[in-house]
């Protein structure tokens, strides 16, 4: 769970430019605020301020491990960036039950980045979904995408994608080219 | 079948499978080893009869992979129309309409009543999508079934069965027939003998074909427990609108193709779903399925004929 509230922002980013920088920058200010403390406290201290500064450095290293983590996850991100273009021959396979304009089986998609689940006003959704409170975006469409049913248990839909690059494809395509 | 002729096997059970292809070459299955003989045309001997399975027709689909549905349906009837001797009636496994509209079941209906013949329909979840169109379906189609749907009837000596299994999808969408389904066919069969030809349709397969895209039926083998008596099991579906054939014991399986778009061989994708072929070549994917029955030695003789 803790890996995943990590991950989410950075995957939220991962669709932006702005991206890592300001997060990492922070944690090189919180690191050099650690390490500025101690030349002062280093002589004259007792067990209990070495205590501190071992926590300290602790700390730090703590701090730049999460720094080469996050960066490392949002190359890990990056990497699975969506090709639009793929993206659309791969959604024929949706076009058995929906459509960018027209409600089908499914709702239709046109729009669909950014809208709540189950809010157009058109189509007869699943309570399901009607209760799930999604908004779709990269995180939540990917795991959609994996198992619908496992998102919304009784939803309309079973069609998934196995593949992670399949998966951001589809979604690059609904993003860029179905707004 | 049970075939006495076969030296050895007059005690036993032996399945004699035929498939016609179009082409005219006729492929025996006796024992599990099949062999092939050409054939000059399926001609009915005495007491034989023959129908026709047309499936997947998703009336109302109008996207890439086939821009107008009705039209290939109407050529699949057409061929219907051609077909030298006169089938006895038709079997609709399934996905009539695309999205369960009612306008889209007047289409199909009226462009299949063009060949004069009696229909059995068999669901797809395509014509039923949530309760409202379960109860629409069946107010439509359902007369003379049981509760959910599934009904049988007799035709030549043949039994013939049409189960439901789109109504309670499981993972992947595999479909189910669910206990009072399945309560029902256990019943159904009962009592009568297993020199009966049976013929099962339904939409959604009865065998495993690709579990991860939902082909397949979740409780078929307690259905395919009940017919394992039985000397000769046709089971016949839709949904995954491609040819696959199987001989399991004295069962054999044939899925067909559809009258609308074709869809991806397992593996061979990421996922089912329409697939585009090259413009001009739709209708060599698209199909309809002749069956003819002979009654002595019984057999099923199942041909596959393109829309080109």
């Amino acid at each position: 769970m803790g890996l995943l509230r990590l991950l989410q922002p950075l995957s939220r980013e991962a669709g932006r430019e702005a991206g890592l920088p300001p997060r990492l920058s922070r944690e090189r200010e919180e690191s050099s605020r650690l390490s500025a403390k101690k030349p002062g406290e280093a002589a004259g201290e007792g067990p209990y301020e070495a205590f501190l500064r071992r926590q300290e450095k602790y700390a730090a290293a703590v701090v730049l491990a999460c720094a080469i983590s996050a960066a490392l996850a949002k190359t890990a991100w990056a990497g699975s960036a969506g090709d639009a273009a793929r993206g659309e021959t791969l959604y024929e396979a949706c076009q058995d039950c929906h459509s960018l304009d027209k409600n089908d089986v499914g709702p239709r998609h046109r729009g669909v980045f950014g809208r709540k689940a189950a809010s157009l006003p058109d189509y007869d959704y699943s309570d399901a979904l009607k209760s799930a409170n999604i908004v779709w975006n990269e995180e939540t469409l990917d795991k959609w995408l994996t198992d619908p049913q496992a998102v919304a248990p009784g939803a309309k839909m079973f069609f998934h994608l196995d593949s992670p690059q399949d998966r951001a494809d589809v979604i690059a395509y609904l993003k860029e080219r179905a707004k | 079948m049970i075939d006495e002729r076969d030296g050895g096997l007059d005690r036993r059970q032996t399945l004699k499978c035929m498939l016609w292809a179009g082409t005219g070459v006729v492929w025996t299955v006796a024992g599990g080893v099949p062999s092939s003989r050409l054939i000059g045309s399926a001609k009915a001997a005495e007491g034989s009869f023959s129908f026709v399975q047309i499936s997947d027709s998703h009336i109302g689909f109008e996207k890439p992979a086939n821009p107008d549905a009705r039209a290939t349906l109407s050529a699949a009837v057409d061929k219907v129309l051609a077909m030298p001797d006169k089938p006895a009636f038709l079997i609709h496994t399934g996905d009539i309409s695309h999205t369960a509209k009612p306008g889209e079941f007047d289409d199909a209906l009226q462009l299949i009543g063009r060949a004069k013949l009696d229909v059995h329909y068999a669901p797809g979840e395509h014509d039923i999508l949530d309760p409202k169109t379960r109860d629409a379906y069946l107010e439509r189609f359902g007369k003379g079934a049981t509760g959910g749907g599934w009904y049988a009837f007799d035709q030549g000596g043949v039994h013939f069965v049409s189960l439901n299994n789109v109504v309670d999808l499981k993972k992947n969408g595999l479909g189910s027939l669910g206990p009072e389904q399945l309560e029902w066919l256990e019943g159904d069969l009962k009592g009568r003998t297993d020199s009966t030809p049976i013929v099962i349709f339904s939409h959604i397969p009865l065998w495993m074909i690709a579990p991860e895209w939902g082909w397949g039926t979740e409780d078929s083998a307690q259905a395919l427990g009940y017919l394992s008596r039985f000397g000769s099991v046709t089971v016949l579906n839709g949904h995954i609108h491609q040819l696959m054939q199987k001989v399991e014991g004295n069962v054999t399986f044939h899925t067909a193709r559809s009258t609308a778009f074709p869809q991806p061989a397992p593996g061979t994708a990421p996922a089912p779903g329409p697939k585009l072929v090259p413009a001009g070549e739709l209708r060599k994917w698209l199909g309809v399925r002749e069956v003819v029955y002979s009654p002595s030695p019984a057999t099923l003789a199942v041909t596959d004929t393109d829309l080109t």
